[in-house]
């Protein structure tokens, strides 16, 4: 019974932040942004959920962060959802491994996810122009794209700040009933997840 | 047995190819894939229409607030007064801004009178290169289906175009703005002998919020402040529809490769209501 209402309260907290995020994200206000750049909340939930509880939840926060962001903003279905289960997944790897579940670098997590995500994106818009006869070099678009940068990776890193707090404080696992997936190698020190 | 790490990886690339596949079949116009999102439309739209309207209001609140400490600072004296009078202001404003949309959207209505004109309103922003589109609550329930051949035009309250719708679920609809790389409209210059030309989105003005004409009819007349206006050529877009005026010509060696930039009349980051275009059947 205890591990059938720990499971709800995962499914059901992970659906209010992935709904929350998308749509947060697609009506902020330019107010809110820094040097041009809004908070991506869909990529953050998708790396903090990797970070701080691993592959699976990496794998599924992203696919369905994903999928909220094709849905209310997506040229095509999928691109988002592959995009952010790769980041959910990376991110239960990179820097976990080494440096435990640390909130700072929780941080640094968004910060080269961001970069990543930006240069992945860079690159699909150069293999696959939207119209054949207009190409533009890879150049040219990365310049475009890096402008806004520096701005995406400040506003990112200030909203990752919270979302850290509400998933360890207010997240999928009560901080008492978690326990270490032992497949993602790290057990025991129960930082955001306590068996 | 199996071991988990193999399970996994094998979970990832099925993953991976399936939504490579679900990235080239959405891709093709009217793909029946977008149908797929209609049960999370339905349970997210009522979701996002509040969202949208909360937040309206939050930045509304927060706007006035920011506007009465300004206010505050400069008219220390006159704050009571000055309050009480912005209020009055800003409700006849609204109601001034909701007259001429109703009254612009009924010319509009007599303008292209081929045309059902449906107002909808706009639900979402878009966040970025690839998710660069945004959400209208009109979809297939309420006639607007698109498919490879067929597509609508949005247009604001004073006529400007605003894009096309480029896919529909049943409530909702994704307009691809005109500003975006991967619009493009067959136009030409609002005189009785008008050259022809294209218009389309360009990754390199799309920031300063600007779009690119190019194939210009060769030896056409084109100068700074010509209005251009859609062609009617292609079907999709009716003739007549203003899009912008001429900021500047680059001229070319070549009479054919010669370029212009194009500021639309639409303001794109004020949308909050639009008119989706479509057909009557004769």
């Amino acid at each position: 019974m205890i591990r059938n209402r720990a499971f709800w309260r995962k499914i059901i907290v992970y659906i209010i932040y992935c709904i929350s995020c998308g749509l947060l994200q697609v009506t902020l206000p330019d107010t809110l942004s820094v040097l041009g750049g809004r908070p991506d909340l869909t990529l953050i939930l998708a790396v903090l959920a990797g970070y701080m509880f691993g592959a699976a939840d990496g794998f599924a926060i992203g696919l369905a962060a994903g999928l909220m962001r094709d849905l209310l903003a997506g040229r095509t279905l999928g691109l988002g959802m592959l995009l952010l289960m790769y980041a959910g997944l990376g991110a239960s790897v990179l820097l976990r491994r080494f440096f435990r579940r640390n909130m700072l670098f929780g941080v640094i997590q968004v910060v080269i996810f961001t970069v990543i995500y930006t240069v992945m994106i860079v690159i699909i818009t150069y293999l696959i122009p939207l119209q054949s006869e207009t190409v533009y070099s890879f150049a040219r678009l990365a310049e475009q794209t890096l402008t806004r940068l520096p701005g995406q990776i400040i506003i990112n890193a200030i909203a990752a700040v919270p979302l850290i707090l509400l998933l360890a404080f207010l997240g999928p696992y009560r901080r008492s009933k978690r326990g270490d997936d032992p497949d993602d190698g790290i057990v025991g020190d129960s930082l955001w997840r306590v068996a | 047995m199996q071991k988990p790490g193999r399970n996994r990886i094998f979970v990832i690339a099925f993953t991976t190819v399936l939504l490579l596949a679900v990235i080239v079949l959405s891709a093709l116009p009217g793909s029946p894939l977008h149908y797929l999102t209609t049960p999370i439309s339905v349970v997210i739209s009522p979701i996002e229409k509040a969202f949208t309207r909360g937040i309206d209001e939050v930045s509304g609140f927060f706007q006035s607030l920011t506007d009465g400490q300004r206010i505050r600072r400069e008219n220390e004296a006159l704050k009571l007064e000055n309050a009480r009078l912005r209020n009055q202001i800003s409700q006849l404003e609204d109601a001034g801004h909701q007259y001429n949309s109703l009254k612009n959207a009924f010319k509009l209505k007599d303008l292209y009178d081929q045309y059902d004109i449906v107002g909808a309103r706009v639900l979402t922003r878009e966040i970025g290169l690839w998710f660069d589109v945004f959400r209208i609550d009109v979809g297939t329930s309420d006639g607007f289906a698109v498919s490879g051949t067929e597509s609508f035009a949005v247009v604001d309250a004073e006529s400007n175009l605003i894009g096309r719708v480029a896919s529909t679920d049943l409530l909702t609809g994704k307009v691809l703005p005109l500003l975006h790389e991967g619009f493009s409209v067959s136009a030409r210059i609002n005189r009785p002998d008008g050259a022809l030309m294209r218009v389309r989105g360009s990754i390199d003005l799309k920031e300063e919020g600007y779009c690119l004409a190019d194939q210009i009819t060769v030896g056409a007349r084109l100068n700074p402040g010509d209005l251009i206006v859609t062609s009617g050529l292609g079907g999709l877009f009716p003739a007549g529809i203003p899009i912008g005026t001429v900021v500047s010509v680059q001229e070319t060696d070549t009479q054919t490769q010669r370029q212009a930039t194009i500021e639309p009349f639409a303001d794109f980051n004020q949308l909050t209501t639009v008119f989706v275009m479509k057909g009557i059947e004769p």
